[in-house]
C-alpha cells in the first residue's frame, strides 16, 4: 500500500515555473524526506497534497483516493491529511490543549481528548497543557504543532522544514522526538528540508528534488552510495568528480586506479568518489606516489575534511579524515583511493 | 472566492450611492443648469467663506498641533501624560457642543474670527495626535546624525524632523479639511454661513431641489479636490526606517529657558479647548436640572441614540468585514478599488449623503423615505473608514497559514471563521466598532435630514434645545454625548504601534 501517490504534477506561477512533473510515492508507514535547495518548490508541493493550491497539471492520491487531477478536488478539510507548517502556526487565541485538540469532533474536544497521550507521544511534560503559545519555545511549538497534526490520526502527515526555525542542540533533539512520535503513531510523513544532514539522519527513504522535478528516490544510503549525477551526489554530501579513463573495469585517475560500482565500456569518463575514500598516507617513497599540496583543513570535531590540489593535473580534491590528526597547511602529502567509485552514463 | 468578490462589490457600491447620484444628479441636470445655479452672488459668498476657512483652519490646526505635539513629546514637561490626554480631549466634545459652550458664554461671538477660533480648538487634535505618534516613532539616531553634522536644535527640526512628520501633518490638515468642509452645527450656531449650512437651508426651504443639489455638486468637487491634493503633496517618498533592529526610544530636550512658555502655552489651550467648554456645560447642567429636567425624555432619548449607534456599529463591521478582508488577503488593483472607494465616499459630507439618500428614496423606494434602516444606511456610508482600519489592522495579524492549518484539521469556511479568524479579529474588529458607535452619537446633520418623525437621538434633541436657545435644557444631552465620546477618545490616547492613527 502506499500513503501518497503523486503523478506528473506541475505547477507554474505566472509565467515561472517551479514543479515540472514530479513523481513520487510514500508507502504506509514510511518516512520519506523531499531534499531541494530554498527555492526550489517544496512549499508548494506540500500546499498541493494538502490542497492549498490546485495543480496545473497531474494527479495525486492519497491512499486508493485521488485528490486532485481526473477532474476531482478534495478540499483541504476532506483530505485529512496532518500539515506541520514551517513556523509551527499555533492558534495564538487557544493554549496548548486548545490546540492540539482543535481538528477533533467538538464532543471529544470538550474532553480533552487524547491530550496527555499526544503530549507524551511528542515528548512534552503534562505542565505545558495550559499554556499560551507564546510562552513555549521554539521547539515546543514545533512539537505543539506535531501533536495538534496527529490527533485526528491522519492517513499522512506534511512536515515543512519543520526545524529550520530551531538552534542546532535543540534541532536535535526535536528531531528525534518527531521521529520517535512519527513511529509510534505508525503515521507515514512526507518531509521537506534543505538540510541534508537532517533528510539523511531522519528518512526512510530521500526523495532529491531540482529544476521541479524529483530526480531520485531512495533509502539515504543509496542516494549517498549511488546518486544519479554529479549534483545528487554533491547534494547529499562532499563529493570528488575526477576525471578518468576506463580500462577493463578499473577507472584510471591522477590519483590512482578505483573499481567501478557499474561496469562502462572503455573510453575517458567522469567518476565520483566521496572524500572517505580519499586517503592520506604519508610521502614514504616507498609505493607509487599521487603528491599533493594540502590547501585547506575544514574542521568539524568528529572529523576534518581537507582540501588538496593533486601536484601533476592540479586537480582539487577533498579528503575526510577522522578527528584528532589534522596535516599541515602547504604539508605534501600522498594519497590513495579506496572502495569502489560511481560513475555516469550520461554526464557532460 | 467570487463570493467574497460580489458582497465586496456590492458594498462599495452601497457606500459609493452618494457620489454615484451626485454625479449622475449633475450630468443629469446638464452644466448650464448647475453654472446658473452656482455662479450666483449668493455662492460666490458661500464659497469665499468656505475657502478662507478652511485653509485658515487647517493652517492653525496644523500649528497649534504641531507646536503641542512637540512640547508634550519632545521637552521634559512635567506631567506629559496628563497634558497629552487634554490635547486628544476635545476629540471626546463634538465641535457643535463646543460653539454652543462658547456662543452661551460670549454671545457676540460670530463671523469668521469665532468660527476660526472654535473650530480650531475643535479639531487641532486631527494634527496633534498623527504628529505626536509620528515624533514618538522616529529613530533619534537620524536626529543625533544631525546634531553631529553640525545642525542645532531648529536647524535638525527643519531639516529632520518636519520632512519626516510631512506625511502626519498631510494626513492631518486633509481631516482637518474635510471635517470642516462637512462642518454643520458649530458654524450654523455660529452664524458664520458655508456650503454646508447653506445646503441645509436650502433643503429646509425647498426641500432636495436643484439649488441644494447643485451646492452639493460643488462641495463635493470641494472634498475630492482635497482628497486628490493629499494624494499628490504625499507622494511616494519613503519614510520607513533603514536598517535593523528596533529604535530606540527618543530622548527628550531639557526645556531650559522654554520651560515655563510651553507649560503656558500647552496650558492655554487645554484651558479654552476641555476647561471653558466643560464649565459652561457644567454651569447648564446647572442651571437647567433647577428647572427643566425631564427626566422621562432623556432615558428615552439616551436609548434611541445607543440602539442606533449599536446597529450602526454591528452593520458597520459587518458590511467593512468582505471588504477589509479582500483587500488584506487577495491584494490586487481591484481589492483596492473597492476599498478607497468607501474611503471617498467617507470623505462626502454629512448633508451631501443625507441628500443624496434623501432624493434616491423618494425616488426609488418611497416606503423606506425617513426610516431607520435608511438612517443607518447614512451611517454606515459616513464611518465605514473607521469600521475599515481596525478590521485590516487585525486581519494582517492574522497568518494565512492558522487559516491553512485549521482547513487540514477538518475545519469547514464556517467553522474555521467562527473558531479561527473571528476570535483573533475580534478586538481589532470591536475598537473599530466602537468609534462607529461614537461617530454616530454625536452625529448631527444627516440625523436631522434623514431620521424617521418621532426619533430624537441625543444630537438632534441638544441641537432643538439650543437653537432655541434653551440652554440649560439642552445641556444633559451634550452632557451625555461627551461622556458617551470619553472612552473612544481615552483609547486614542494610547499609543498605537508604527503611528497610525486614521
Ligand atoms: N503564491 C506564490 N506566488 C508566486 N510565486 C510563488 C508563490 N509561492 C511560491 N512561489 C515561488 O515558487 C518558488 C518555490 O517556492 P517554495 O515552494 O516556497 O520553495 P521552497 O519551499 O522550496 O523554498 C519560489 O521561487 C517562489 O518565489
Ligand atoms: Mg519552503
Amino acid at each position: 500500500m502506499t500513503a501518497l501517490t503523486i503523478k506528473g504534477v506541475c505547477k507554474s506561477f505566472g509565467d515561472h515555473p517551479v514543479l515540472d512533473g514530479v513523481d513520487l510515492t510514500v508507502a504506509d508507514g514510511e518516512l520519506t524526506a523531499v531534499l531541494g535547495a530554498s527555492g526550489c518548490g517544496k512549499t508548494t508541493l506540500l500546499r498541493l497534497i494538502a490542497g492549498f493550491a490546485a495543480p496545473d497539471e497531474g494527479t495525486i492520491a492519497l491512499g486508493d483516493d485521488v485528490v486532485v487531477g481526473d477532474g476531482t478536488f478534495v478540499s483541504p478539510q476532506r483530505r485529512r491529511v496532518g500539515y506541520v507548517p514551517q513556523e509551527g502556526a499555533l492558534f495564538p487565541h487557544l493554549d496548548v490543549a486548545e490546540n492540539i485538540v482543535f481538528g477533533l469532533p467538538r464532543s471529544e474536544r470538550k474532553a480533552h481528548h487524547r491530550v496527555d497521550e499526544l503530549l507524551e507521544l511528542v515528548g512534552l511534560d503534562r505542565r505545558v497543557r495550559h499554556r499560551a503559545p507564546h510562552q513555549l519555545s521554539g521547539g515546543q511549538q514545533q512539537r505543539v504543532a506535531l501533536a495538534r497534526a496527529l490527533a485526528p490520526r491522519p492517513t499522512l502527515l506534511l512536515l515543512d522544514e519543520p526545524f529550520s526555525s530551531l538552534d542546532a542542540a535543540l534541532r536535535t533533539e526535536t528531531r528525534e522526538a518527531v521521529v520517535s512520535a512519527l513511529r509510534a503513531a505508525s503515521a507515514s510523513a512526507l518531509l521537506v528540508t534543505h538540510d541534508q544532514g537532517e533528510a539523511m539522519s531522519m528518512a526512510d527513504r530521500i526523495a532529491i528534488m531540482r529544476d521541479g522535478r524529483i530526480v531520485q528516490a531512495d533509502a539515504p544510503a543509496a542516494v549517498y552510495g549511488q546518486p544519479a549525477d554529479a549534483a545528487t551526489a554533491r547534494s547529499v554530501g562532499h563529493a570528488n568528480v575526477l576525471e578518468a579513463q576506463v580500462r577493463d573495469g578499473l577507472a584510471h585517475t591522477s590519483i590512482g586506479p578505483i573499481p567501478l560500482r557499474r561496469l562502462r565500456r572503455d573510453g575517458p569518463a567522469q567518476i565520483l568518489v566521496r572524500p572517505e575514500q580519499v586517503l592520506i598516507v604519508p610521502a614514504d617513497g616507498t609505493s607509487i606516489q599521487t603528491l599533493a599540496r594540502v590547501d585547506r583543513v575544514h574542521f568539524y570535531g568528529h572529523d576534518s575534511v581537507v582540501a588538496l590540489t593533486v601536484l601533476a593535473t592540479d586537480e582539487r580534491v577533498l579528503a575526510r579524515i577522522s578527528g584528532g590528526t589534522s596535516p599541515v597547511l602547504g604539508a605534501t602529502v600522498d594519497l590513495e583511493l579506496a572502495g569502489e567509485a560511481m560513475n555516469y552514463a550520461t554526464e557532460p | 472566492m467570487w463570493l467574497l468578490r460580489g458582497v465586496s462589490l456590492l458594498v462599495a457600491l452601497l457606500v459609493t450611492l452618494p457620489l454615484l447620484y451626485v454625479v449622475g444628479y449633475t450630468v443629469d441636470a446638464g452644466w448650464a443648469q448647475v453654472s446658473r445655479l452656482v455662479f450666483r452672488a449668493r455662492v460666490l459668498e458661500l464659497t469665499w467663506n468656505t475657502v478662507r476657512l478652511t485653509l485658515a483652519a487647517i493652517a492653525m490646526c496644523a500649528l497649534v498641533g504641531t507646536t503641542t505635539a512637540w512640547l508634550v513629546g519632545r521637552t521634559a514637561l512635567r506631567g506629559r501624560r496628563l497634558w497629552h490626554v487634554l490635547m486628544v480631549a476635545p476629540l471626546a466634545i463634538p465641535a457643535f457642543v463646543n460653539s454652543y459652550a462658547w456662543v452661551s458664554l460670549v454671545p457676540g461671538l460670530h463671523g469668521f474670527g469665532g468660527a476660526l477660533l472654535i473650530v480650531t480648538l475643535s479639531y487641532f487634535p486631527l494634527v496633534y495626535l498623527p504628529v505626536s505618534a509620528m515624533l514618538g516613532g522616529l529613530d533619534p539616531a537620524l536626529e543625533e546624525v544631525s546634531r553631529s553634522l553640525g545642525f542645532g536644535s531648529w536647524g535638525t527640526f527643519r531639516r529632520v524632523v518636519l520632512p519626516q512628520l510631512r506625511p502626519a501633518l498631510l494626513g492631518g490638515s486633509l481631516l482637518v479639511g474635510l471635517h470642516l468642509l462637512a462642518e454643520f452645527g458649530a458654524l450654523r450656531m455660529l452664524q458664520y454661513p458655508t456650503f454646508t449650512t447653506a445646503i441645509y437651508d436650502q433643503y429646509r426651504s425647498s426641500f432636495a431641489g436643484p439649488a441644494a443639489n447643485s451646492l452639493a455638486t460643488v462641495l463635493v468637487i470641494a472634498c475630492l479636490f482635497l482628497l486628490l491634493t493629499e494624494l499628490r503633496l504625499r507622494g511616494h517618498r519613503h519614510l520607513a526606517r533603514v536598517g535593523h533592529g528596533t529604535a530606540r526610544a527618543t530622548t527628550r530636550l531639557r526645556a531650559g529657558r522654554w520651560a515655563t512658555p510651553g507649560l503656558v502655552l500647552v496650558a492655554s489651550v487645554a484651558v479654552l479647548a476641555v476647561g471653558l467648554p466643560m464649565a459652561m456645560l457644567a454651569r447648564w447642567l446647572w442651571v437647567g436640572s433647577s428647572t427643566t429636567l425631564e427626566l422621562g425624555t432623556l432615558t428615552a432619548t439616551l436609548t434611541q441614540s445607543l440602539l442606533l449607534g449599536l446597529v450602526a456599529a454591528l452593520a458597520t463591521t459587518a458590511l467593512a468585514l468582505p471588504v477589509a478582508w479582500l483587500s488584506v488577503r487577495h491584494a490586487g488593483p481591484f481589492a483596492t478599488l473597492l476599498e478607497r472607494s468607501t474611503y471617498v465616499s467617507s470623505a462626502l459630507p454629512g448633508i451631501v449623503v443625507a441628500l443624496a439618500l434623501v432624493t434616491l428614496t423618494i425616488s426609488f423606494a418611497q416606503p423606506w423615505y425617513q426610516t431607520a434602516p435608511v438612517l443607518v444606511i447614512a451611517y454606515v456610508i459616513l464611518f465605514m473608514p473607521r469600521a475599515m482600519v481596525g478590521l485590516q489592522a487585525a486581519i494582517r495579524q492574522v497568518p494565512p497559514a492558522l487559516d491553512e492549518v485549521a482547513s487540514s484539521l477538518g475545519a469547514g469556511v464556517v467553522a474555521r471563521f467562527a473558531r479561527v479568524t473571528l476570535p483573533l479579529i475580534a478586538p481589532g474588529a470591536g475598537a473599530g466598532a466602537a468609534l462607529v458607535f461614537l461617530a454616530v452619537i454625536t452625529e448631527l446633520t444627516s440625523t436631522l435630514l434623514l431620521a424617521p418623525i418621532g426619533t430624537e437621538t441625543l444630537a438632534t434633541t441638544f441641537w432643538g434645545y439650543s437653537s432655541s436657545l434653551a440652554y440649560g435644557a439642552a445641556a444633559p444631552y451634550a452632557v451625555l454625548m461627551v461622556v458617551l465620546s470619553l472612552p473612544a477618545t481615552y483609547l486614542l490616547t494610547r499609543p498605537t504601534r508604527k503611528g497610525h492613527l486614521r
